[in-house]
């Protein structure tokens, strides 16, 4: 039954041809600028994404392990203690490519360099995990022995002079200058300094990394013992973070989870990611609804034309209802005839899209390959991200898209022939077939 | 047309019909308290001037239109009862319409046109063709069968339309003025068919017109003035044009 008054819609649709073409084209300009400006925030989140692929961030969870006071509060469900047995367990966990397990010194660090001074988070890892730290250096290389250092990219810039009236940054060359660090007793406020021996400097800009101070573990457990007076065996030790790399950045927020499952504290860059999707779902919406104002002058059309065709066929509808068409046969078949002039624009401009995706995307590599060739990127200049990024990809078309797209022009169609579908389905027999 | 007990009740019973228009302040009686009983069968044409009501009171009786007041009770169906949808139903199924102009859709061909109720109908394509072509081969258009209606001369469109009221074959034909666009050769040819419809296939034939040909050899000839009915005759099938048996309300 609707199959055969969809049909009959079908022939109806093809009666007036230069009308439908007119309408059709209204929908396949709307539909392409949206579809094209979709792509578009595809294509640039694609790059966006590729570009924090490179750094290792994408990859990185920071695992907590509860405070104590925690663990003592629930004894049905015991917080989890981050000892060596532990680690190695998370270590077995898919998605997991490393766990390092880092003691922070619980005193404050203060570094002194000459009349310069400047405080640090110390942290104490196995000298043994330290080549898998993966993070670029700018000076030395990366090795932890006893009495050495590893500096964070960015503690180098900020000492200070107590001394001095106003607060002023100073950066010091802790390779060509003796560094001391200084720490202090909880129970009587004494004081001891140990020279430090840089072993490497972090390149700079490695966010969690920049303003941290890497010793090596047994070096950290005898500042602690130090300073709190109890001495912990390395059998036995509990540590109270990790960092831990997981194998690919898409499962990174899946492992994350599984941490915090388990009870952990965690951290992860999804929340940076969350942002990022988010930015690019607010720039699909803004740009997606400019392509939408086009679409939306192509409903007017289409609401236009099938008004018109309800008009010229008013009879019809008489003849129809006298032979014993419902006001639902009605209905059905202007209804069909307005969502497939919105289908057959949303096809057609599905395919202009992917014929507009390829010569873009063929334009940008070529350019991209002169650009190599001249030895930069320089061609791209207008654009605020890397050429190179896109892959050769400005415009990207999920599989979704063009489904999301048809699915959109034919609710289009739809709508913009209810109205004058609903008034046609009412017309009364007598009043349609007495009509001029 | 022997009365057979099933065939008592009338086809078409009105009562106290009115179909009331305003325009403004003023008021027109397009048909105005008109009774009456067709039995199964008859062969009815309804005459008058024109703006007499005559198309009103057809559209009233076959279900296109709503009357202002009073009951129309059709084939055992009472028509204020039932909703739009039924309506529907009953007008597929009770009633073949003929116009005065047709009324073809012109983008289909005679077949398609003749087949048009099989859709409402739920019938299959196969079907619907299959038993357009079988009426349309009845009445001698198996050549136009491909044709639109434009290439079609006005007595072949009225036969396609007939063809079309018959195909769900209805009990009534009801026809407003069928061969008011014909010449009189192919009027006779449609009347014709009327005349059979009625004898042959027994079913009740109402039509509207200004021809007194047809309302010559018509069972019953009701004449409407102002949208009442004036003066209604019953005539002998084979009458001549002298009259009998004349009845007026
Ligand atoms: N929709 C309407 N609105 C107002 N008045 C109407 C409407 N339809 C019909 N009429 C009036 O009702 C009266 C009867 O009209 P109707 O068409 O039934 O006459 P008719 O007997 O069929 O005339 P004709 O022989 O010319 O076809 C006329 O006066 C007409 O003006
Ligand atoms: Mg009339």
């Amino acid at each position: 039954m609707f199959f055969e008054l969809a049909r009959l819609a079908l022939s109806n649709l093809t009666r007036n041809r230069s009308r439908l073409i007119m309408t059709v084209s209204g929908v396949i300009v709307g539909t392409t600028a949206v579809m094209v400006l979709l792509a578009l925030t595809f294509g640039l989140q694609n790059a966006a994404e590729s570009g924090l692929g490179a750094s290792s961030a994408l990859t990185e969870i920071r695992l907590y392990a509860p405070p104590a006071f925690v663990s003592r509060e629930d004894m049905d469900n015991p917080a989890p203690i981050l000892d060596d047995d532990t680690v190695n367990e998370l270590r077995a966990m898919p998605g997991v490519q490393a766990v390092i397990p880092t003691l922070s010194f619980y005193g404050s660090g203060e570094l002194v360099s000459g009349d310069y001074h400047a405080y640090a988070p110390i942290v104490g890892i196995d000298a043994a995990l330290v080549p898998m730290l993966n993070v670029a250096i700018a000076q030395g290389e990366l090795s932890l022995k006893s009495g050495e250092a590893i500096f964070g990219g960015q503690i180098n810039q900020y000492f200070v002079d107590p001394e001095a009236s106003e607060y002023e940054p100073i950066e010091v060359d802790v390779f060509a200058e003796p560094v001391v660090l200084r720490i202090t007793s909880y129970s009587d406020n004494r004081q001891r300094d140990f020279r430090l021996r840089p072993s490497a400097m972090l390149a700079p800009g490695n966010g969690l990394y920049d303003s941290l101070l890497f010793l090596p573990l047994e070096d950290v457990m005898s500042l602690n013992e130090w300073v709190t007076g109890e001495r912990q065996s390395r059998r036995d030790i509990s540590y109270d973070q990790a960092i831990v790399r997981t194998t690919d950045r898409e499962i990174t927020q899946d492992v994350a989870e599984a941490f915090r499952d388990l009870g952990f504290y965690v951290e992860d860059a999804g929340d940076f990611i969350r942002q990022l999707n988010d930015f690019f779902t607010t720039l699909r919406l803004v740009l997606g609804s400019i392509g939408g104002i086009a679409l939306i002058v192509a409903a007017f059309g289409i609401a236009n034309t099938m008004s018109m065709a309800i008009l010229e066929r008013t009879k019809e509808i008489g003849v129809m209802k006298a032979v014993g068409a419902r006001d639902g046969d009605v209905l059905t078949v202007f209804l069909v005839e307005a969502g497939l002039v919105g289908l057959v624009g949303g096809a057609i401009g599905v395919l202009i899209t992917y014929g507009i995706q390829n010569v873009v995307n063929g334009a940008l590599q070529q350019a991209a390959a002169a650009g190599e060739n001249t030895g930069g990127g320089g061609a791209m200049f207008f654009l605020p991200i890397d050429p190179t990024r896109f892959d050769g990809q400005l415009l990207a078309i999920p599989p979704e898209l063009p489904i999301f797209i048809l699915v959109v022009a034919t609710l289009v169609g739809l709508l913009a022939g209810l109205w004058p579908a609903v008034r046609a389905s009412h017309l009364l027999p007598v009043i349609a077939l007495r009509s001029e | 047309m022997g009365d057979a007990p099933d065939d008592r009740t009338p086809m078409i019973m009105a009562r106290h019909l009115e179909k009331t228009y305003r325009i403004g302040t003023h008021q027109v009686h397009a048909v105005d308290r008109v009774s009456l009983a067709i039995p199964r069968g008859q062969f009815i044409t309804i005459m008058g001037p024109s703006g007499s009501g005559k198309s009103t009171l057809l559209y009233l009786l076959g279900g296109l239109d709503h009357p202002t007041a009073g009951d129309i009770v059709i084939n055992r169906q009472h028509l204020n009862s039932l909703s739009s949808e039924d309506l529907a139903e009953f007008r597929r199924e009770t009633i073949g319409f003929i116009f005065q102009a047709f009324h073809l859709v012109p983008s289909m061909s005679a077949l398609e046109n003749v087949a048009l109720p099989g859709i409402f109908a739920g019938l299959g394509r196969a079907e619907r063709e299959e038993r357009a072509y079988r009426l349309m081969h009845m009445l001698g258009l198996d050549r136009w069968v491909d044709h639109k209606p434009t290439q079609l001369s006005g007595g072949q469109q009225q036969r396609v339309a007939i063809a079309r009221a018959l195909f769900n074959d209805p009990p009534i034909i009801m026809a407003d003025e069928p061969t008011g666009a014909l010449d009189s050769q192919t009027g006779e040819h449609v009347l014709r068919l009327l005349e059979r419809m009625a004898r042959k296939l027994n079913k009740t034939v109402v039509v509207v017109t200004h021809d007194a040909r047809i309302a010559g050899r018509a069972d019953r000839v009701l004449r409407l003035r102002d949208g009442s009915i004036i003066e209604d005759t019953k005539q002998l099938p084979a009458a001549t044009h002298e009259t009998h048996e004349h009845e007026t309300t």
